[in-house]
């Protein structure tokens, strides 16, 4: 049985169609972030007032806000910022997070309780509650995002980086290397990571669709970068306020994020099925 | 059993410490005390210590720390510095508004996510799973608070069956869940699309065991085979995910209260933030986190119920 | 009851890939009353043909042909008429005790379940008949074990379980797929005999899928060999296993192990000094559980291995010869006694000293799949042990050192740049025994090194780990749960039980003239294709042959 499967030929288009139409999106979303640092239809921030509250296609491809701001140029430009925070506060939970998860798994005992204990401590703080801490503290701001996400991403990476190093252990590979005189910290480096490495990077996929999403309500409520910076959130908490007179404010920018985080999600679940041949046949 | 039912108890205890002490050491003990932080930087050095000392904020750390825990048993949480009135009954008014709005939005996610899961993992690859997994995908990428206004912009902008917002009290029950339903359905949506995605899998990796051939072997029909051994089993990480995900519920009710304008806790929160209120914003953010943790210990509990072979060991 | 299958193909048919045919062309008939015997090596298809006929192929795949009980083709049933044969007419076990049971229902629920599927009874009536099966298939205390869950019984009666399982319909034919694969020998004799007993009672018909020879041959009148999808040979039990007619029966009874083929035992030589390459002295392990008892699993075991000879340890789950393999290996501490290599005891020394020790001894896991590091290459998996020797060879040196160990274990030196993946079970093992034996250690510690592998590639394996004893006087301490194995490979023995050995000797002393009771009773366990049928004989020789007529 396992011979025919790791013998067949690898699916063509069907089976991964996700994470190629995944791979295209995300592409085509961290592009328009990297053009917009050097090119947009319109200044994002600068103010026409006499242009205010066009629709689409009127002026620019997604018509401009109360301010006369071009809607589109500011997607991209937020684009660069929602997903420079997403990036950033991911890296910092798995960094901090695969450390600690690694560390847990390699000690056992105390120490793994210890990390398990703060794991579930640092749960315990949705990321829109500790935002608010952080904010109440140092003000709300780029930072203020990153720590707040970053903070709630530890524990997930810890969880799955622990879950995942443990099965590592149980094998017997592991064993022969401790057989052949090497420590804890050489195995964890030599054997371990390189296997978690495929569900660490899958997961941080996923999470940093996750975290846009948590940066949009984290903007939406003004607690992430301090305008005039464009941001998917708050130009969403911006369109509230003319919801019946200019409907348009409120669709491109949530249409965008929900493109970006559905990218995100495709490659993750893409990747996922690729490196678990197990789940392939399931999806 | 009993006894592991109370090791998780006192783990939940510990962990609950642990947590009051780091919002203690965070709102309290970093520099730019609560009073500074109220008054602005403008604010007179006598005017501070004046504030301090209506705050309690004199004293040592830890009577500080004893005074706000034992407070949160007695109910006197200390006053509002913005509103002028005890953090508790804030709370407890507030309450009325983001428990019955979570509660719903969970009914429905639970409802829909499970529904739709097994229903595609009965039938998996055929019309109703692609369905189902296009669901599941879009609803996890769409934020709540977007939908949220997207429902405005549809059931009250346009249509005008429902006000864009505000909530009339409990006086009128029905008026009451009015106003609740479009916000419940906006948080429940992102829920019930991780759900279904759970569920859906969790019961495609149970259909793999080899009880489920036993079943199969016995003679017995599908439904029975699918919900008696399947979903049975697929229970554990159907309630995991429930309580993994209880934290975006929450950080989806600071949202969709404020795009709803609902008095609930998580405006309260903002709202306290607007204001620099760190006396409330420290017992919101332990409320917060206590329920996190009270389900994430509810959830322990419902392994022991669920999983027979955990009540035996340890 | 007649069952006649006639299998043209089982076909797997997947998205955008040719269709593969995975069985084809089997047929046999089981009369009522009858046993068969299907034995295969794993691929041979003896599964998917079983299931087959239940109708529970995996997704994807499709029999084709006709399986006709009594008179009814049950290929072209649908589901509904289908869920009415399986259960009541065709009743099935499966390998794995551990997980063929639902964790979260109580068994007596489980059984009654069937019933009341099949049979209009009530709920009281059908919990009493699955009371009375339980007994039947001797679960002790039943009427307290009826509430218990599947974790809370030992793994034979949960396979007694499983047979009340497939009974309580009150089937005529019953499929048993691997039914004590996963059980200990002993307790392997006890549900065979159940089983022959049940059937025997019963008047039932059955099938038995076990790709263990020994095991057809105890229970089943007739036998099919199925290889690669393809029957092979069938016919009298008796007659395919003792005068086979087709080559591949030859070799698969040829590569069970038998001592007799070998040469006599190695005795082994002591270079000068007089100390033993490894003493194990009075060897304790304790554990503690959490209730506060202490378990001992290895309770005062002492023995010594001479450099050149394979030391074999054989005992049932439990009995503490892993723990044993793993203190020898200093992978874990024992709560008392010794354990020397070559005269220094390994736990007094540093751990500097421990790790130069440690270049004299290796070791060789059970399951290929996860002893080797499928993020590695074959080179770098078979040099880790070179980690702790500062005077290994670099560069190219190393590459030379590396193609030589792969070229004496029977794989090539471009091997090296290949992945575990690409390899078979077997040459998997032998990437593993490249890797003990790449530093030159004196001593290799064995743990259940052949039971992942099929027959042939077992014999294979065997052959390779006497000749590296051999050429390169290399110790073994061989462990496994195979009494045919370790008397086929052992100069010396060891019979472990309960933590502490009931008899040690030359492998010809303890197995010619086994004087303690449990190695007896080992030796009774374990089913040899020498002896004739023992199991599900009760009818008269005269019902059977009319049976066969008919």
């Amino acid at each position: 049985m396992t011979n025919a499967t790791a013998t067949a030929p690898r699916f063509a288009l069907g089976p991964r169609f996700g994470l190629h139409l995944g791979i295209a999106i995300t592409a085509l979303v961290i592009g328009m972030a990297v053009l917009s640092r050097f090119w947009t239809p319109q200044v994002p921030t600068r103010l026409q007032i006499a242009n205010k509250l066009k629709p689409p296609l009127t002026s620019g491809l997604a018509g401009t806000d109360a301010l006369g701001r071009d809607i589109f140029s500011m997607i991209m430009a937020g684009a660069w910022n929602s997903l420079s925070i997403a990036f950033l506060s991911v890296l910092l939970g798995l960094v901090v997070g695969v450390g600690f998860g690694a560390l847990a798994a390699a000690r056992r005992g105390w120490i793994e309780e210890v990390i398990m204990r703060f794991a579930d401590v640092v749960f315990a703080f949705p990321a829109l509650i500790s935002a608010i801490m952080i904010a109440a503290l140092i003000g709300p701001g780029g930072g203020t995002a990153v720590l707040a996400i970053g903070l709630f991403n530890i524990p997930v990476f810890i969880r799955v980086s622990r879950g995942a190093a443990l099965r590592i252990w149980a094998l017997d590979f592991c064993l022969a290397a401790q057989a052949a005189g090497k420590g804890r910290f050489r195995i964890t480096v030599d054997h371990v990571l390189p296997n978690i490495a495929g569900a660490v990077a899958v997961q941080a996929t996923i999470q940093i669709g996750l975290a846009i999403l948590v940066e949009a309500g984290l903007s939406f409520l003004g607690l992430s970068l301090a305008p005039p910076a464009p941001s998917w959130g708050r130009m969403l908490s911006d369109a509230q306020t003319y919801l019946a007179q200019a409907p348009w404010m409120a669709i491109a920018p949530g249409v965008t994020i929900a493109i970006a985080v559905l990218g995100l999600n495709l490659v993750g679940d893409g990747l996922r099925d690729v490196l678990d041949p197990r789940s392939r046949a399931r999806s | 059993m009993l006894r592991i039912a109370f090791s998780r108890l006192g783990s939940f205890v510990l962990t609950l410490f642990i947590v009051s002490l780091l919002i203690f050491a965070t709102m309290d003990l970093l520099p730019g005390n609560a009073a500074a932080i109220l008054l602005g930087t403008a604010a007179r050095p006598d005017t501070i210590a004046a504030l301090e000392q209506q705050l309690g904020l004199d004293q040592p750390a830890y009577i500080r720390y004893l005074t706000w825990i034992a407070g949160a048993f007695t109910g006197d949480l200390g006053s509002s510095a913005s509103y002028g009135v005890p953090v508790a009954g804030l709370i407890a008014e507030r309450l009325q508004v983001t428990l019955p709005l979570a509660l719903i939005a969970l009914v429905i996610a639970v409802a829909i996510g499970v529904g739709l899961g097994v229903m595609a993992a009965a039938r998996p690859r055929q019309a109703p799973d692609r369905a189902a997994s296009v669901f599941a995908q879009v609803g996890i990428a769409v934020p709540d608070f977007w939908f949220g206004i997207l429902l405005i912009l549809l059931f009250s902008v346009t249509l005008h069956w429902f006000s864009a917002g505000g909530f009339p009290g409990w006086s009128d029950p029905v008026a009451a869940v009015k106003a609740l339903l479009l916000p419940a359905i906006a948080l429940a949506l992102p829920q019930a699309a991780v759900l279904t995605r759970v569920t859906r899998s969790a019961v495609l990796d149970v259909a793999d065991e080899d009880f489920i051939r036993t079943a199969k072997a016995k003679g017995l029909t599908e439904r029975r085979v699918l919900w008696r051994h399947a979903v049975r089993n697929a229970l554990v990480p159907i309630v995991t995910i429930i309580g993994l995900q209880f934290s975006f519920l929450i950080a989806g009710a600071v949202l969709v209260e404020n795009v709803f304008n609902l008095p609930g806790i998580g405006r309260l929160a903002y709202q306290s933030l607007a204001q620099r209120d760190l006396v409330v914003i420290r017992s919101v953010a332990m409320f917060f986190a206590g329920l996190v943790i009270l389900v994430n210990f509810a959830v322990d509990l419902a392994y022991l119920w669920l999983d027979p072979r955990l009540r035996a060991a340890r | 009851m007649t069952l006649n299958v006639r299998i043209d193909a089982i076909n797997l048919s997947r998205w955008r890939l040719p269709a593969k045919t995975l069985v084809e062309d089997v047929a046999f008939t089981i009369p009522d009353g009858g046993t068969l015997g299907i034995v295969g090596e794993s691929g041979s298809g003896k599964s998917l043909t079983s299931l087959a006929i239940m109708g529970l192929l995996p997704r994807g795949m499709k029999a084709h042909g006709g399986i006709v009980l009594d008179g009814t083709d049950l290929l072209k049933l649908g589901e509904r008429q289908m869920q009415q044969v399986r259960g009541a007419r065709i009743g099935m076990i499966f390998q794995e005790p551990m997980t063929a049971l639902n964790p979260a229902m109580r068994i007596g629920d489980q059984i009654a379940e069937g019933i009341l599927a099949h049979k209009g009874m009530s709920r009281a009536a059908a919990r009493a008949e699955a009371l009375r099966l339980l007994e039947r298939v001797r679960i002790p205390e039943a009427a307290r074990r009826i509430d218990a869950y599947p974790h809370e019984l030992s793994g034979g009666q949960r396979q007694r379980v499983g047979i009340a399982i497939a009974l309580a319909p009150g089937p005529r034919l019953l499929i048993a797929d691997e039914p004590t694969t996963a059980l200990d020998v002993t307790v392997q004799a006890e549900v065979l005999e159940l089983l022959g007993e049940l059937i025997a009672e019963l008047g039932m018909s059955l099938l038995l899928i076990s790709h263990d020879l020994g095991v057809v041959a105890s229970i089943a009148e007739r036998t099919l060999v199925m290889r690669g999808g393809r029957p092979v040979e069938s016919g009298e039990t008796e007659q395919v296993l003792r005068r086979p007619s087709q080559p591949y029966t030859q070799r698969l009874i040829g590569a069970l192990p038998r001592a007799q083929k070998f040469a006599p035992p190695a005795t082994g030589v002591r270079p000068g000094g007089s100390t033993p390459l490894l003493e194990v002295r009075n060897l304790e392990r304790a554990y503690h559980s959490a209730s506060g008892h202490a378990l001992n699993a290895v309770d005062g075991v002492s023995f010594s291995i001479e450099p050149g000879t394979i030391h074999g340890i054989v005992g049932e789950s439990g009995c503490g010869k892993s723990t044993l393999a793993r203190i020898v290996m200093g992978l874990d501490r024992p709560t008392g006694g010794q354990v020397l290599f070559e005269g220094e005891d390994i736990f007094a020394k540093s751990r500097a000293e421990l790790l130069r020790l440690r270049r004299g001894f290796q070791m060789v896991f059970q399951d290929p799949q996860g002893s080797l590091d499928p993020r590695q290459s074959v080179s770098r998996i078979v040099t880790e042990p070179l980690f702790l020797d500062p005077a290994a060879p670099r560069g190219k040196a190393r590459e030379e050192l590396v193609g030589e160990t792969l070229a004496s274990v029977g794989l090539s030196p471009p091997d090296a740049a290949r992945y575990p993946h690409e390899f078979s079970g077997g040459q998997r093992q032998r990437i593993a025994i490249a890797r003990a034996i790449i530093g030159r250690p004196k001593l290799v510690v064995a743990d259940e090194p052949v039971s992942a592998l099929d027959l042939s590639v077992q014999a294979q394996v065997l052959a390779l780990i006497r000749d590296l004893r051999d050429r390169y006087g290399l110790a073994f301490l061989f462990i496994s749960h195979s009494l045919a194995v370790v008397e086929t490979i052992s100069d010396r023995v060891g019979v472990m039980y309960r933590g502490n050995f009931v008899e040690t000797g030359t492998a010809a002393e303890v197995f010619r003239n086994p004087r303690h009771a449990y190695t007896r009773k080992l030796i009774d366990a374990e089913p040899g294709i020498d002896q004739p049928r023992r199991y599900g004989v009760a009818r008269t020789v005269v019902e059977e042959t009319k049976a066969r007529l008919a």
